[in-house]
């Protein structure tokens, strides 16, 4: 919430304070002023006063059901404008939740993004993504396969929560890891739908121009996420895009490459 | 000079960085990162902190041993911890619960959720 902001909110909250004492204060002018007229009356009707007093009465009482007439309508619009203040306070909160919502959502992209790119190693590569999986999604289960596009098998090269070994080779076309990658779609399971033991719920194919990479493969999600979020699906869109760019700039760049400063040609060796 | 001095002991870059992203947007607070437990246990008695978020799958020194060594030092017993875990580790959390961690934060995080433990624990209004 910017600072302009932040003023007009604590001014509404003024505003609605500055309301609230002035309607208190116009009600208990209205109690006391009718209670007195009760009793001007009760006290003109015991003594008997004489038409001329009785004249001034009607006149004073007209005076004060005009006064009280007026100040039951500002007490009126009083109520409408706190209500209106009151509805406004909350729009504002609405809107400051909306924009923690998506100044999370940033935050993750943000940092799932430059963990990927952050290093050329492709092992770290290897490692962030299973990070960004596990942490930032929440999946249990999971497993990063790689494709051979000369036999067309997509093999297992990370997982977590079952050994490796647990996770068969499959090929690309092929059920719904292998149909994922060859439509470059998300796979998502229906949310609720009762899933067949050993399937994933979440493919995320992953590809640089034409070329598959492979696919990441979500069998399990943790315990407390009964459903995927917004941001689940921003998520699995970076990875589907910048994992495989990561993954294959880091394959290009070779462990002995030095370190940019240390060669003054190293610009020259990159853009060449 | 910051107010209050927060550190992260987590291993996971991800993690880390987002709890940075997270407590940043605190005003006054200086922010100290550790990859590991005994990398925790180095800076925690070497400085002063205000507040440690602890993860509990480290390597090289896990956090329930940390969250051991901290209670078990009289000029660290009464510093703030809050640890970080999954849902499904109770058991986990229920023991650096009893170990003397303070709070506890599950993955995946929302930064939401991050502040208001950190201002919870370090006594400042949400």
């Amino acid at each position: 919430m910017s600072k302009s902001e932040e003023q007009d909110e604590r001014g509404e909250g003024d505003a609605l304070l500055d309301l609230l004492a002035r309607g208190t204060e116009l009600t208990r002018q209205l109690v006391d002023e009718t209670a007195r007229l009760r009793q001007r009356i009760a006290e003109g009707a015991s003594s008997g006063h004489d038409s001329a007093t009785r004249h001034d009465q009607q006149l004073a009482l007209g005076e004060w059901i005009a006064k009280i007439d007026a100040l039951q309508r500002e007490n009126r619009s009083l109520l409408e404008q706190l209500r209106s203040v009151e509805a406004s306070n909350q729009r504002w909160a609405e809107r400051h939740a909306e924009i923690e919502e998506r100044h999370n959502e940033l935050a993750n992209l943000y940092v799932a993004s430059y963990q990927l790119h952050a290093t050329f190693d492709p092992d770290e590569v290897i490692a962030a993504i299973s990070e960004i999986v596990i942490n930032l999604i929440g999946a249990e289960v999971f497993a990063l396969y790689s494709c051979n596009p000369g036999n067309g098998c997509l093999t297992p090269v990370a997982c977590e929560g079952r050994p490796l070994s647990s996770f068969s080779t499959l090929t690309v076309g092929s059920g719904l890891i292998g149909e994922a990658v060859v439509n470059r779609t998300v796979y998502i399971a229906e949310p609720g739908a009762v899933t067949v033991e050993g399937e994933p719920v979440v493919v995320i194919p992953l590809h640089v121009r034409d070329c598959a990479l492979g696919a990441i493969a979500l069998y399990k999600l943790l315990d407390q996420k009964a459903e995927l979020s917004e941001l689940d699906h921003q998520l699995f869109g970076l990875l589907a895009s910048h994992a495989a760019t990561a993954l294959v700039c880091s394959s290009w760049v070779p462990a002995s490459m030095p370190t940019p400063g240390s060669n003054p040609g190293w610009i020259d060796r990159v853009t060449n | 000079m910051a107010d209050h001095r927060i550190l992260i002991v987590e291993d996971s870059p991800t993690m880390r960085q987002l709890l940075v992203f997270a407590l940043k947007r605190m005003k006054g607070v200086q922010i100290v990162e550790a990859q590991d437990g005994m990398d925790g246990l180095r800076k925690v008695t070497s400085d002063h902190f205000d507040l440690v978020f602890v993860d509990i799958n480290m390597p090289v020194m896990d956090g329930l041993k940390l969250i051991s060594l901290i209670r078990s030092d009289p000029g660290l017993a009464a510093m703030p911890i809050c640890v970080i875990t999954t849902e499904g580790a109770k058991d986990d959390r229920e023991r650096a619960i009893a170990l003397g961690a303070n709070e506890y934060l599950t993955k995946p995080i929302q930064a939401n959720r991050v502040l208001s433990i950190a201002r919870d624990l370090l006594k400042l209004p949400a």
